[in-house]
């Protein structure tokens, strides 16, 4: 029986690290164009969010609800009542329809073989197979 | 040599403690859902420290040390992809767990304590799944906040230190932060300790169709047992954050409605479709629903077959829920806040 987990726990290993080879060649270090993103900064603006023309426009205090605004750094003071003007429409907001295409929806993507330390993550996701597998086969323990 | 170290392991961190017996009907996947839960919260946990080395919980850069962190970072999108899938996974195994315990009656006298804390537990996820929808500042997080904040109006002066206009000039973002990293987790991690050790005082519930008490083993077989659904709860969440990244939006443009809120907030955006102030009413309805269970239902059987009403609740309530989260997903919001 110990002999058939074993036999088991090394056929799963190859299993496991055969097709790894290939994730490995193409992973890591082939990195065809890097997206640049700065580093957050310590002096950006405050104000980051972006903001339509019409909303900006407005006294909303929507916006006022995620100011960053601080009481030590700026002089600007978060509105006491920031609820004020939230309140239920009975139809979607023609700004929101019409403004809608600016906004990028954020959806699941495929992780690309070519992002940093993927080769890593493979293997880390190995480790924890292989460590699943012989414990499953070997059951210590139970 | 073995087990003379096991012998001083023993004998000095009582080690010995943790053999009590306990049914064997514990090794099986049903009995160890909460198990598994508490691991994907381990990982939760644990890549939520690391997380925080790199996350800037300010409103103009919050969504952009994201970005970086993904982009940049070495590891840093598998990290992030290793938190989200985590949440995930304990979404589902805590809903798994919190069915079976209904399934088998095992908030019965005299477990309803347990019942309790684990109503607590689970509100305690899902305000914690929303502060992290939150944090990650994308327009996704700005809508959930916007509901949030509408919600905390209604409810007047309890809703009033869930607002900004609580600690003026303190960015709201910082706060839900807070809660996020630290009170949040202190308290689940009480009523963790407090939930199992409720489960030892009053034993694991016996196993609703047996005639006569079952085999009892040490507690340390089942903890091996655990150790392997941790092991393949873990690799669970590697393989689908390898493969699958979470979403991440850029910054919110403010005052628009446009996104839908993740699959375990969908059924309540699909009542508020039907009706706006469910937004208010929905979540404490099914909380007190749920609290009561164990006082309302008094029946002594807790044999599935023999509870036919608790089973039709239990499948109403899952069918319900399932529709909502389908409905919320296809269907268009037809108002905005």
């Amino acid at each position: 029986m110990n002999n058939f987990r074993l036999a088991s726990i090394v056929f799963l290993a190859f299993l496991f690290l055969f097709p790894s080879q290939e994730i490995f060649a193409h992973g890591g270090g082939h990195k065809p164009e890097e997206k640049k993103v700065e580093a957050p900064a310590s002096k950006d603006s405050m104000y980051s969010a972006k903001k339509t023309d019409s909303l900006s426009d407005s006294d909303g205090s929507l916006d006022n609800i995620f100011s960053p605004t601080d009481l030590f750094t700026q002089d600007e003071l978060v509105s006491p009542m920031p609820m004020d003007d939230m309140k239920m429409e009975g139809s979607h907001n023609e700004h929101a329809e019409h403004q809608q295409a600016q906004v990028q929806l954020s959806r699941h993507e495929r992780v690309s073989s070519s992002s940093k330390g993927f080769g890593v993550a493979v293997g880390i996701t190995l480790f924890a197979g292989l460590a699943f597998a012989g414990l499953t086969f070997t059951r210590p323990g139970e | 040599m073995a087990n003379g170290l096991s012998k001083i392991l023993r004998d000095r961190l009582g080690l010995q403690l943790l053999e009590y017996d306990i049914p064997e009907h514990a090794n099986s996947i049903k009995y160890s859902l909460g198990g598994m839960t508490l691991s994907a919260f381990t990982v939760l946990v644990l890549s939520g420290i690391l997380l925080a080395q790199f996350f800037v919980p300010d409103p103009e850069r919050a969504n952009r040390s994201l970005h970086y962190l993904v982009d940049q970072v070495y590891l840093g999108w598998f990290l992030r992809g290793i938190h989200f899938w985590a949440a995930e996974v304990l979404t589902v195994t805590m809903t798994l767990h919190v069915i079976r315990v209904f399934f088998t009656a095992s908030y019965k006298n005299p477990r309803e304590i347990n019942w309790l804390i684990g109503i607590g537990l689970m509100l305690l996820m899902v305000t914690l799944l929303f502060t992290g929808t939150v944090i990650k500042w994308d327009q996704e997080a700005y809508e959930a906040l916007a509901h949030f904040l509408w919600v905390a109006e209604q409810i007047g002066v309890f809703g009033l230190p869930l607002t900004e206009a609580f600690a003026p000039g303190v960015p709201l973002l910082n706060r839900i932060y807070m809660a996020h990293i630290s009170l949040l987790p202190i308290i689940t991690l009480l009523m963790v300790g407090l939930h199992l050790f409720y489960v030892k005082f009053h034993k694991l519930s016996p196993l609703p169709e047996a005639q006569e008490k079952s085999n009892d083993m040490p507690f340390t077989r089942h903890m091996a047992y655990l150790q392997r659904a941790g092991a393949g709860v873990f690799l669970l969440i590697c393989l689908l954050a390898l493969t699958i990244a979470p979403p991440l939006g850029e910054e919110p443009v403010l005052g628009l409605e446009v996104t839908k809120p993740p699959w375990q907030f969908v059924w309540i955006f699909a009542l508020e479709n039907l009706w706006v102030p469910s937004l208010v009413i929905a979540p404490p309805l099914i909380i007190l629903f749920l609290a009561a269970i164990p006082f309302v239902d008094q029946n002594k059987e807790r044999y599935w077959k023999k509870r036919p009403l608790a089973m039709t609740v239990l499948v109403g309530f899952i069918l319900l829920f399932t529709c909502l989260i389908i409905w919320g997903k296809i269907t268009t919001m037809t108002h905005s806040m």
